[in-house]
């Protein structure tokens, strides 16, 4: 989707509105707000226009840079990245644990671009899914074909007043050949679903073991930067008191962890860290429980068939290299300088704007002591209204999400977490990607912490601002 | 018996001026029914006929695992078992530690599992000794072995429960929220822990900003059983539950996990498996980073002595394939092949004890399968361990979480559990256990039922046992005494 005129009235509409509630908020935030609050003056910068001829410049092309393994891993390693994987890929019908309730059959079907474990690839993946061997589903409105994947998570529980949070799944398995005799329903969509889209997973073993203290010093050194108006707030997690790093609001601790979660949550698939199916409908629970778990038969079999698939493809997750970037020319690095001097970097942090953001020792040896380029602060900030979801995580607000690390981003086709449903902020244009950062406040939200950022960005000269896009589109 | 009953049973009553009942009348009228608060404790003469004798009734695995399921449920107990050093040179085996028992600290609370699970077997809860405390019959006790200079925290005692500590605000901000487990002691001074020099929590100031709460250890046994009842029978259990609540007060809600199921394990029902729970004290209780928590809780220059994770998977693994996960995985299995407390010997004093305990109302929470009157069944769906499935699980909880008063609010909220609820702890194994409630504030089982009282006050509602503590109270002497001699044969 380009900068269409529809969308400007609309943005502006809502700046309009909001320039009083900003001024209501503020006097309500002097008084009521404690220090773990934004500074409400982030609300007040009027909105700017970028340059009318920069453009992004797209896909990249050339290969892929990604979908590997970490250099340097052992022989034995090397084994379980590719065990990891070839779990990660597998397609899963009821007998290997599908539903009762799912999103897809397979990891790698919604993780793709632009190779297994990636982002959303760009024709919807469901669509081969939803009536799959007799399946009846009907496919809900906001799956397009030529858009991403998209999870449901529903703010509210049916009360309208619990909090909810979780994921309901898109389709049943009422109707497959394989799954005689279970009868459920789709769920009702309410008019406020929060949708989020695929992550990519590459390189994210560096991001789960950097030292808690590596990211808490980076964001006392942003928050330092007063002049762009960025801070950031760690999610710490509930028991061990860490931060939590993984997920669009950041509310998984390791890959491990997500990794049992999400096959529970997105395949149906129980597992000893997720147990129970998720809907237990009489008729639908179609397998033993957990249906992924130790291979008590494996003692007499290869190691590596011994845990259940999540602690396998934690291993594959862990053990995949983070996205390469394209040799920069002058114009990117400009772009790089740039991306730094306007403060892209406070939030989207690299060893380039911050050298001390190196791993600890790990025993994985290419994990340890390591500066990836992940840019991110594993931070969650406030995003504005515009892209607020009201899904709560922890510390994570409904306006809140963690710095999505940009790397990899030369090969991403679809920018944004997703939206509230109908409302979607997503776009395929990484300059309106840019812009959708920037959101004045409202009476529930204060502003987007990015907008002295964005009103930098749209300060600049066209060729900086054209650096800048050269410059992500390399990574 | 107990030592203490006598004196410390109504510790409530102290509360109850005259002023201060207002205060609750007032905060509460909106909260909960008009019932709830007025009732009045009256003294029950029960007593507690303590810890059951006999061999223990728990620790056993599951009857009928297959025997590769036995091994790896063996390997798991060694594994809960083992004492963890903090480096791979150390004084574990010699003069190095190379049995892969590392990964102690920086911050810890024991260096063995079953130095707090432990009563009355492996697995189970705080023993006699406090774990913490115990001399270690190879290593010494943790609190001070191979050279650490901790001191014993002021609330932790020899024959006391063992606990861990919470603050739940941060120690020097009082404003901001924490809640999370702060260790007793740190690897300071232990010959495996290099130049590390980090202090203990100053637990004193804590206590005197009235920011300090403990917790007793939970016990493990018949985890596999809990981790899988179905969602769909906690919830209905609850409709029952809540279909009462006009006269019975309570209406206990779910915590749930990520993943939109129920959560089951710990005080407030925070975790979802036993695999997750496992992973997390390792982290948590030991210090051990896993993949699942691969982060020290201290990161102190220095102190990082270890790379990251300290267990992982052996990806160097040979035959046999159950040493091949890391150890989570392992205590996971261990607990999940663990058999539910088999109870003692009833008498026609207990098998009436069971008749009033429903009548009492105790069994709308601490709900069970098989309680004469009660339509309650939890019963295990198909499990891929033979020995799990459609199994009858007579827990005595119903794994939701409840309202309990000011009284043993402990101000730390995990999900949907705020200060003043917990989970309604399984009272399977209670026959056994040797210190009551989460913090462990009794061992007399009839102050233990007396502390589930509790009027409500301006940040709490009252407790939602009040009317089922009234009922007991106003039960006969003989009735509260069966009450009691049956909860000793769980």
């Amino acid at each position: 989707m380009r900068w269409i005129a529809g969308s400007r009235r609309t943005v502006e509409a809502v700046e309009g509105r909001s320039l009083l509630k900003s001024a209501a908020m503020l006097a309500i935030g002097v008084i009521a707000v404690t220090a773990a609050v934004v500074p409400v003056k982030r609300g007040l910068g009027a909105r700017t226009r970028p340059n009318t001829t920069v453009k992004d410049p797209g896909i990249r092309g050339g290969a892929a840079n990604v979908g590997g393994m970490l250099p340097r891993l052992t022989a034995a390693e090397q084994g379980y990245f590719n065990d990891g994987l070839a779990n990660f890929n597998a397609v899963i019908a009821i007998p290997q644990g599908l539903g009762p309730l799912f999103n897809e059959n397979q990891c790698s079907s919604c993780h793709a671009q632009p190779a297994a474990g990636g982002g959303a690839p760009g024709t919807n993946p469901v669509f081969s899914v939803y009536q799959l061997d007799g399946a009846q589903n009907v496919m809900p409105s906001f799956e397009t074909q030529t858009g991403p994947a998209l999870v449901a998570r529903f703010p509210f529980m049916s009360d309208g007043v619990t909090p909810d949070g979780t994921v309901h799944q898109l389709f049943t398995i009422t109707g497959r050949s394989d799954a005689q005799g279970c009868s459920i329903s789709q769920p009702t969509w309410p008019t406020n679903v929060a949708l989020h889209q695929p992550l990519p997973v590459f390189g994210d073993g560096f991001l789960e073991i950097y030292d808690n203290t590596t990211l808490t010093a980076n964001m006392s050194a942003v928050c330092a930067q007063t002049q762009f108006g960025v801070c950031g707030t760690p999610n710490i997690s509930g028991n061990d008191g860490s931060i939590l790093r993984l997920g669009w609001k950041a509310q998984w601790r390791s890959l491990t962890l997500a990794a049992g979660e999400e096959y529970n949550v997105e395949s149906g698939v129980t597992n000893e860290f997720f147990p129970t199916e998720l809907n237990q409908t009489p008729g639908c629970q179609l397998n033993a429980i957990p249906e992924s778990g130790t291979n008590f038969n494996g003692l007499t079999g290869q190691p590596d068939q011994f845990v259940g698939a999540p602690t396998r493809m934690g291993l594959f997750m862990r053990f995949s290299a983070g996205p390469t970037p394209v040799a920069f020319n002058a114009a990117a690095l400009n772009g790089q300088q740039q991306f730094i001097n306007i403060g892209c970097a406070t939030c989207h942090t690299f060893p380039g704007s911050n050298a001390s953001m190196v791993t600890p020792l790990s025993s994985v040896v290419p994990l340890s002591q390591a500066s990836p380029k992940a840019y991110t602060d594993l931070m969650l900030h406030h995003m504005g209204p515009c892209l607020a979801d009201g899904i709560v995580f922890g510390a994570a607000q409904g306006d809140m999400f963690r710095t999505p690390p940009l790397w990899g981003d030369g090969k991403r086709i679809f920018f944004m977490h997703g939206g509230v449903n109908g409302t979607g902020l997503l776009t395929t244009d990484l300059l309106q990607a840019i812009q959708n950062h920037f959101c004045a406040g409202n009476s529930q939200y204060p502003a987007s912490e990015a907008n002295t950022v964005i009103n930098n960005f749209n300060a600049l000269s066209a060729t900086n601002q054209q650096d800048i896009l050269d410059f992500i589109r390399d990574l | 018996m107990s030592p203490n009953g006598e004196t410390r049973r109504w510790s409530n009553s102290p509360m109850l001026s005259a002023g201060r009942v207002l205060l609750v009348m007032a905060g509460v009228l909106v909260v909960v029914p008009l019932a709830l608060v007025i009732g009045v404790q009256a003294q029950s003469s029960a007593i507690d006929p303590g810890v059951r004798g006999g061999g223990a009734g728990a620790g056993q695995p599951l009857p009928g695992l297959s025997s590769s399921q036995t091994t790896v449920f063996n390997k798991g107990k060694q594994n809960f078992i083992e004492v963890n050093g903090v480096t791979s040179i150390g004084p574990l085996g010699g003069a190095t530690n190379q049995t892969g028992n590392f990964g102690l600290g920086p911050r810890f609370d024991s260096n063995q599992c079953n130095g707090c699970h432990d009563q009355p077997a492996v697995g189970g809860s705080s023993p006699l000794i406090n774990g913490g405390l115990n001399a270690n019959l190879l290593f010494g006790a943790p609190y001070n072995s191979d050279g650490a200079i901790n001191d014993v925290p002021f609330f932790e005692t020899y024959n006391g429960p063992t606990v861990v500590a919470r603050l739940p605000m941060q120690l020097n901000n009082l404003s901001l929220m924490d809640g999370h487990v702060h260790q007793l002691f740190t690897i300071t001074g232990r010959i495996d822990a290099g130049s590390c020099n980090i202090a203990q929590p100053n637990f004193p100031q804590a206590a005197s900003d009235n920011d300090l709460i403990n917790r007793n250890t939970t016990p493990t046994f018949g985890a596999g059983l809990l981790e899988i009842i179905n969602d769909r029978d906690i919830l209905s259990n609850q409709a029952t539950q809540c279909a009462s609540q006009a006269t019975t007060g309570i209406c206990g809600v779910p915590n749930y996990s990520s993943d939109g199921s129920i959560g089951r394990f710990g005080w407030k029902a925070q975790d979802r498996s036993a695999l997750i729970f496992a992973a997390e004290a390792y982290n948590v209780e030991e210090g051990v980073t896993t993949e699942e928590f691969p982060n020290e809780t201290d990161e102190t220059s220095g102190c990082l002595l270890n790379a990251l994770s300290e267990d992982h998977v052996d990806y160097n693994g040979t035959l046999p394939a159950d040493r091949f996960s890391g150890d989570p995985d392992r205590f996971g299995n261990f607990m999940r092949m663990l058999a539910a407390p088999t109870p003692g010997p009833s008498n026609a004093s207990t098998l009436n004890g069971a008749q009033q305990f429903h009548t009492v109302g105790c069994d709308n929470c601490h709900s069970s399968t098989g309680i004469a009157g009660s339509t309650f069944q939890f019963v295990t769906p198909t499990s891929y361990i033979a020995s799990l499935s459609n199994q009858k699980v007579n827990i005595f909880s119903d794994v939701l979480i409840h309202h309990m008063g000011p009284c043993l609010a402990d101000g730390v909220t995990q999900g949907s559990a705020t200060g003043d609820m917990f989970r309604s702890a399984p009272l399977w194994g209670v026959g056994q256990r040797i210190f009551f409630m989460h913090d462990g504030r009794t061992t007399d089982i009839v102050q233990a039922i007396e502390d589930h009282f509790c009027n409500g006050d301006g940040t709490y509602p009252a407790s939602e046992a009040n009317t089922v503590i009234d009922n007991f109270n106003a039960a006969t002497a003989k009735n509260q005494q069966d009450l009691v001699n049956f909860l000793r044969t769980l």
